[in-house]
């Protein structure tokens, strides 16, 4: 049995593994720093964000990898430009240069290519201080679009006017754009007569250094002697296959988190509580719902199918079949709406006397209180949870009882139970001890197949009674892409799932003489 | 010159076990069978269920791979070509199933499934398919009209006629027939058989008959392998069935035949016990649990089949069965 | 072919003796006969969003009570036709009086054929009986305040141990008084009747055709916008059979096929399908669904204004988990297939391995197919319901699930016809698949316990 459950175990760690790439992968189709922030976050927030997020490294491997970094190409300005695909903006070049503050006109130029991008967006930085993110429509050759000049022999585009209070003015162009983007040579001119324009390329740091003038701004470290720099960053990665570690990725931090049962990670919600915390305080909410639910429907639905199957063929049994199936085919949702509106808002509205049940919302019944004391108080369970628990197993006994009425029909049609008629048991006895004793074993199945139920919840109950339990928490955090909960809590159901799938199989071993497991 | 050479063959089930599932042991199905089927011959394999006769079948047309050994039919090796280099072969041999019932494809009419393995094969040119479909089933004894309808609107014995007639469309020149009437009432035991005694002359089969049952083998085929948990422990020709047999499983297996004299008495031997696992045999001579002569040699070697007197084409594994008419036939006879 | 083999088959005739379901399937080919209605233009998204009548009408023509008639008359005169009429009589030029005049169309309920100015002028009429009704029921609001304050005072002033005579008297004369005005109001019922035949000069209930169209169209009321429910409920049934019918079909031929393909070829192809198998089904099923659908956010799918193909989340979502039960079945049935003689035979004969699963052994798996066609069909319309009410279903036009999902506050003020509108006309489509697939189950796969 041993070498069973070794072997499941084993079989399912490649399954785990499975369900937390299609979960995290489902949830990464669209960036999520844009389903966060928003479509219209400025880059720096989204790098920001990113971060904080621990989103900065790639998911599996990073798809840009294949398609390759900025490509040099001679042509442009300077005899070179860099070129890269559009995408997600996590590759970027910088211009930096050590200026006068003053007002500068910022102008571009690039050389003419086919699908490039019209929305190609530049962030300036005013030393660290982020200022504008003009966006340029490099589709439209330099020298055809309106306004565009001509100095020293090379056509440019003028994009912004910004005005810089420090001594370092940074450029951060990201391939974030719908085609091409093209880095090639900026210039800032000085709006003040007399000074000479400062030219920025790809491929030469430009003249006229000003050492002096450098050491005061703390963007302005990163410049090299002459004043100047230029960086395609995503360079480097790629260019050592994987500088970055294969496994430096979010899946296998995020499986490392797992098997660690690391559970600190935080929402990325305004509360920012961890993961630990949120789940401590569901579970036990969507306990006190499933829990009851579960065994009340089973004793229900087993004694209704004893009942069924003790007439069988007769009018109660038709008639209970009946209402089982037209149960079966109403929405879960007509009953929890009825059932509140029955159970709760109607006796509220007509300011009846006897108004057992809360309309919504949840009170801790059990548990420790902060000094550690203990309190039990079944009122707060009976106003909160005993309605939803009673719509819960209404909507079960119509599944349960029709499954447990096939048992029990099958089990009658059996050789045991005719030889036991044969004998001259009587038909109770035949019922209840031989019958009830041989059908337990697919009624322990069933049960065990509900049981990772437990914790998920009803999220439909949950939601709509506004119980804080799982389901309703991870609802709440789908809705509001709140991934670090949404893969926590799939993580915690699929182990809780599994185990509970190769428990059931033993536990069947134990109950069936006849079954080994192998 | 043989139609089919069998040497050596073996076929090996794993089983599967442990935490990592891996193979931990063989069921051993056919165990070193050698034997040649002779063109125009028909060979009978008897013995108990679970003996690996029927897997032995199978693995002949390749419907299952042999794990060792080779066989040869036509002087080509069959056990090394792919699907493609096969193809010929599959048109030449075909089988005979037991189960009249699981061995027709309930969705398709005999219409349907004939002209499929027709056209498959080209067996005849595209205009002539219907009328080739025709002359088949008026051979196999089915009314025209019932070219038309479903297996499930026939009876046992038409539905194997249609499985005969299905192996016999492609014009084959080996048949295996796996127990192909042991499903069958007795009553049309006998009119099957004879169709196919009937349907063997015509087309000029060599056939390869397996079944448990010694009467219908003796009636029907040239010569007998008995086999017993994979191996073959006796081979003889079906003249003289009776007085030829010398290994004690095979007289066993005859004793437990009804004889149509009864002025004829004669002696029985019961076998006690069960049929060894195959999973896990008894070292040296397999039948030695079971054997009313076994004796301290039997446990460490298994016996090779060989000539033991002067009959042609009689082989008989027994360290018991020296030269003409010594041990099992008497100790048996006289027991 | 292989259709028609299936119906001649023996658990067809089976199925065909079971009087219930052809009862079902019957039920089905009628909803399924609306849905094609629907979808080829009898009933426009724009239909299910038009203002018939004023909200939350009661359905059934029923009887309606006085308070709710007098609401649905002031409605008509005040709310509706008033801001139109008004507006025409304003109105600069011929176009735009034409303008106003058209707007005050309700369905197929437009107003009287009549020149501009004869239409201003029963408006105008009708108008002045409005007011001088809605100054006599207000008039008589106030009277039946006043008079239950007054009465309640004068009992207690009785009641007194010293009752005060002046007092007494003079709330006797305020009670007269009121009483007087509420005498008067009492005309107000006749100037109802009044306002009610000059509104329907006005605004005609048309005739012939388009009348029946009219009042079919408010047999199950409006909803809490005016527009008709049974309109939405009739697109909902369209909708239902789209999601229903794609995503069970999708499903099953993904199911077929990779369980085909995993229980014939076994191996490795049998280790991975199955892999995929456990990992989908050892995610709780609504949370994959909504995970799923959460994938398309921000997408081309995530777009009301197109409600075609805003339904595609919904159909990747449902087929990506539900092909799961298929292919385990299918799976079962086909490792039991593969074990069966007339299988070797094929293999004899020398039919390539993917020829033997298409013709030999998917083709006698087809009664699985059409069960588990049918449960996921009920699957599909009960999840649809389910995602719909969690924001993560249908968009931008009504379904089951959105007019169930948005009828929580109705409930909760008491009016139930969209919810059970809805409902209902879930109940008869899911029940008849229920019986059906219990038919199919019975006639096909007895030993099965569902």
């Amino acid at each position: 049995m041993w070498a069973y459950v070794a072997r499941k175990l084993l079989y399912n760690i490649p399954v785990y593994l499975g369900i937390l790439f299609l979960v995290m992968a489902a949830l990464r189709v669209n960036d999520p720093v844009y389903a966060f922030l928003g479509k219209s976050a400025s880059q720096d927030i989204i790098d920001t964000t990113r971060r904080e997020m621990g989103l900065e490294t790639p998911f599996l491997f990073d798809v840009a990898f294949w398609r390759g970094p900025w490509k040099e190409r001679d042509v442009g300005h300077g005899g070179s430009a860099m070129v890269k695909g559009g995408g997600n903006g996590r590759f970027k070049v910088t211009w930096t240069a050590a200026i006068e503050p003053g007002e500068y006109e910022l102008l571009a130029t690039w050389p003419e290519m086919s699908g490039a991008a019209t929305d190609a967006g530049i962030q300036v930085f005013d030393s660290a201080r982020a200022t504008e993110r003009p966006e340029i429509d490099q589709s439209i050759p330099v020298g055809e679009g309106e306004g565009d000049v001509e100095v020293g022999g090379t056509s440019w585009r003028q994009f912004a006017t910004i005005r810089f209070e420090s001594r370092t003015a940074r450029l951060v162009m990201t391939n974030k754009a719908d085609g091409r983007v093209i880095a090639d040579a900026i210039m800032l001119r000085p709006t003040e007569e007399g000074r000479e324009p400062i030219v920025l390329d790809n491929a030469d740091a430009g003249d006229d250094p000003d050492p002096a003038t450098l050491g005061e701004d703390p963007g302005a470290e990163a410049l090299g002697p002459d004043g100047r720099s230029f960086e395609a960053v995503g360079n480097e990665w790629t260019a050592s296959k994987f500088g970055r570690s294969l496994w430096d990725n979010q899946y296998f931090a995020f499986l490392s988190r797992v098997f660690t049962l690391n559970f600190e990670e935080r929402s990325w919600r305004s509360d920012k509580r961890p993961l630990g915390g949120i789940l401590a305080n569901a579970i036990p909410k969507s306990l006190s719902i499933t829990v009851p639910t579960i065994i009340l429907s089973t004793i229900i639905g087993i004694c209704i199918a004893l009942i069924s199957a003790y007439f069988r063929g007769r009018a109660a049994d038709r008639i209970l079949v009946v209402i089982a199936v037209f149960g079966m085919s109403i929405s879960y949702l007509v009953y929890i709406i009825f059932g509140q509106y029955w159970g709760a808002a109607l006796p509220q509205q007509n300011n009846a006397t006897f108004q057992p049940f809360a309309i919504s919302g949840y009170e801790g019944w059990i548990g420790f209180r902060e000094g550690g004391e203990f309190y039990f108080t079944p009122g707060m369970w009976v106003q909160y949870c005993l309605l939803p628990v009673m719509i819960g197993v209404v909507v079960s006994i119509g599944y349960d009882t029709r499954f447990y009425r096939a048992v029990m029909v099958e089990e009658t049609n059996r050789d045991y139970i005719v030889t036991a008629t044969a004998k001259g048991a009587t038909k109770p006895k035949i019922m209840f001890v031989h019958m009830l004793k041989n059908a337990m074993i697919p009624v322990i199945t069933r049960v065990m197949s509900t049981l990772p139920f437990l914790i998920t919840g009803s999220i439909l109950l949950e939601m709509y009674f506004r119980i804080p339990g799982m389901g309703f928490e991870l609802i709440n955090a789908i809705n509001s892409t709140d991934f670090p909960v949404v893969q926590g809590f799939v993580a915690v159901l699929a182990a809780f799932f599994i185990v509970t799938i190769i428990l059931t199989d033993v536990l069947y071993a134990l109950v069936d003489p006849r079954v080994r497991l192998s | 010159m043989a139609l089919l050479e069998v040497r050596d063959l073996h076929k090996r089930f794993p089983k599967h076990g442990g935490v990592l599932n891996r193979v931990v042991g063989n069921v051993h199905a056919v165990n070193g069978v050698s034997f040649d089927v002779n063109e125009g011959e028909v060979v009978g394999i008897v013995g108990e269920s679970g003996c690996g006769k029927s897997t032995l079948g199978k693995t002949v047309i390749q419907l299952l791979g042999a794990t060792e050994g080779s066989i040869k039919f036509d002087d080509q090796e069959l056990t090394s070509l792919s699907h493609a280099e096969m193809m010929p072969f599959r048109r030449k041999m075909q089988m005979i199933f037991q189960d009249p019932y699981s061995s027709l494809n309930p969705r398709l009419t005999v219409r349907q499934l004939l002209r499929e393995a027709i056209r498959f094969h080209k067996v005849v040119g595209a205009d002539q398919v219907e009328a080739h479909i025709d002359s088949i089933i008026e051979k196999v004894g089915l009314r025209p009209d019932s070219k038309d309808k479903f297996p499930h609107e026939f009876s046992g014995g038409q539905r194997q006629r249609i499985g005969i007639a299905r192996a016999l469309c492609l014009k084959p020149k080996f048949l295996v027939a796996d127990e192909p009437v042991s499903a069958l009432d007795v009553s049309i035991q006998a009119a099957v058989l004879n169709l196919m005694m009937d349907l063997k002359d015509e087309f000029g089969l060599t056939m390869m008959f397996i079944s448990h049952d010694l009467k219908v083998v003796e009636h029907f085929c040239d010569r007998v392998l008995v086999m017993y948990l994979g191996h073959v422990v006796e081979e003889l020709t079906c003249d003289n069935l009776h007085a030829d047999a010398r290994h004690p499983y095979t007289t066993a297996l005859l004793g437990a035949n009804p004889i149509d004299d009864p002025t004829q008495r004669r002696s029985l031997t019961i076998l006690k016990g069960d049929v060894p696992s195959p999973y896990n045999p008894p070292p040296g001579c397999p039948f030695t649990t079971r054997c009313p002569v076994v004796k301290d040699r039997c446990h460490q070697e298994m016996p090779p089949l060989e000539d033991k007197d002067a009959t042609p084409g009689h082989r008989a594994a027994c360290w018991e069965v020296e030269g003409a008419g010594v041990a099992s036939s008497a100790a048996a006879g006289e027991g | 072919m292989m259709l028609k083999r299936f119906l001649r088959s023996r658990g067809m005739r089976k199925l065909r003796r079971n009087r219930m379901a052809m009862v079902a399937s019957a039920v089905i080919g009628l909803y399924a006969l609306v849905a094609l209605f629907a979808l080829f233009g009898g009933v426009s998204l724009d239909d299910t969003k038009r203002r018939v009548w004023r909200e939350n009408t009661p359905g059934f023509l029923q009887p309606m009570s006085k308070e709710i008639a007098d609401y649905t008359l002031d409605w008509h005169a005040d709310k509706w036709l008033r801001p139109k009429m008004e507006a025409a009589r304003r109105a600069s030029d011929e176009r735009s009086r034409q303008f106003s005049f058209d707007t005050a169309a309700l369905g197929q309920r437009t107003l009287a054929d009549l020149p501009g100015d004869e239409l201003i002028a029963l408006w105008d009429e009708a108008a002045g009986i409005y007011d001088e009704w809605r100054e006599l029921q207000d008039t008589a609001d106030e009277a039946n305040e006043e008079l239950e304050f007054f009465r309640i005072d004068l009992d207690a002033e009785r009641a007194k141990d010293a009752p005060d005579q002046d007092m007494i008297e003079e709330l006797e004369g305020e009670i007269e008084y009121y009483e007087g005005q509420l005498e008067q109001a009492a005309r107000a019922p006749e100037l109802a009747a009044d306002l009610r035949a000059k509104l329907l000069e006005l605004h005609p209930v048309p005739t012939g055709v388009p009348g029946m169209v009219y009042r079919a169209k408010l047999w199950f009321g409006t909803d809490s916008k005016g527009a008709s429910i049974i309109i939405k409920g009739l697109y909902a049934t369209k909708i239902a059979f789209q999601i229903g019918f794609v995503t069970a079909v999708g499903a099953v031929l993904i199911g077929t096929l990779l369980g085909a393909a995993a229980g014939f070829f076994g191996r490795f192809v049998d280790e991975a399908v199955m892999w995929i198998v456990s990992t989908l089904s050892s995610i709780p099923y609504l949370v994959l669904l909504a995970v799923l659908v959460v994938m398309f956010r921000g997408s081309i799918f995530d777009n009301e204004a197109r409600p075609a193909l805003a339904l595609v989340p919904l159909y990747a979502a449902f087929g990506m988990t539900f092909w799961v039960g298929t292919c385990r079945v299918i799976r079962g049935e086909v490792m039991k297939i593969k074990e069966l003689e007339y299988v070797q035979a094929a293999t004899a004969i020398g039919f390539a391995r993917p020829y033997i699963v298409l013709r030999h052994v998917v083709p006698n798996t087809v009664h699985l197919m059409f069960i588990n066609f049918s449960l996921l069909f009920i699957a599909a319309i009960k999840g649809e319901v389910i995602l719909s009410f969690l924001g993560l279903g249908v968009k931008g036009q009504p379904s089951w699930g959105i007019m169930i999902a948005h009828s929580k506050d109705q409930v909760s003020s008491g009016f139930f016809w969209e919810i059970l509108t809805a409902t209902a006309l879930m109940f008869g489509l899911v029940l008849a698949f229920n019986i059906l697939s219990d038919a199919l189950q019975d006639a096909f796969d007895p030993k099965h316990v569902s």
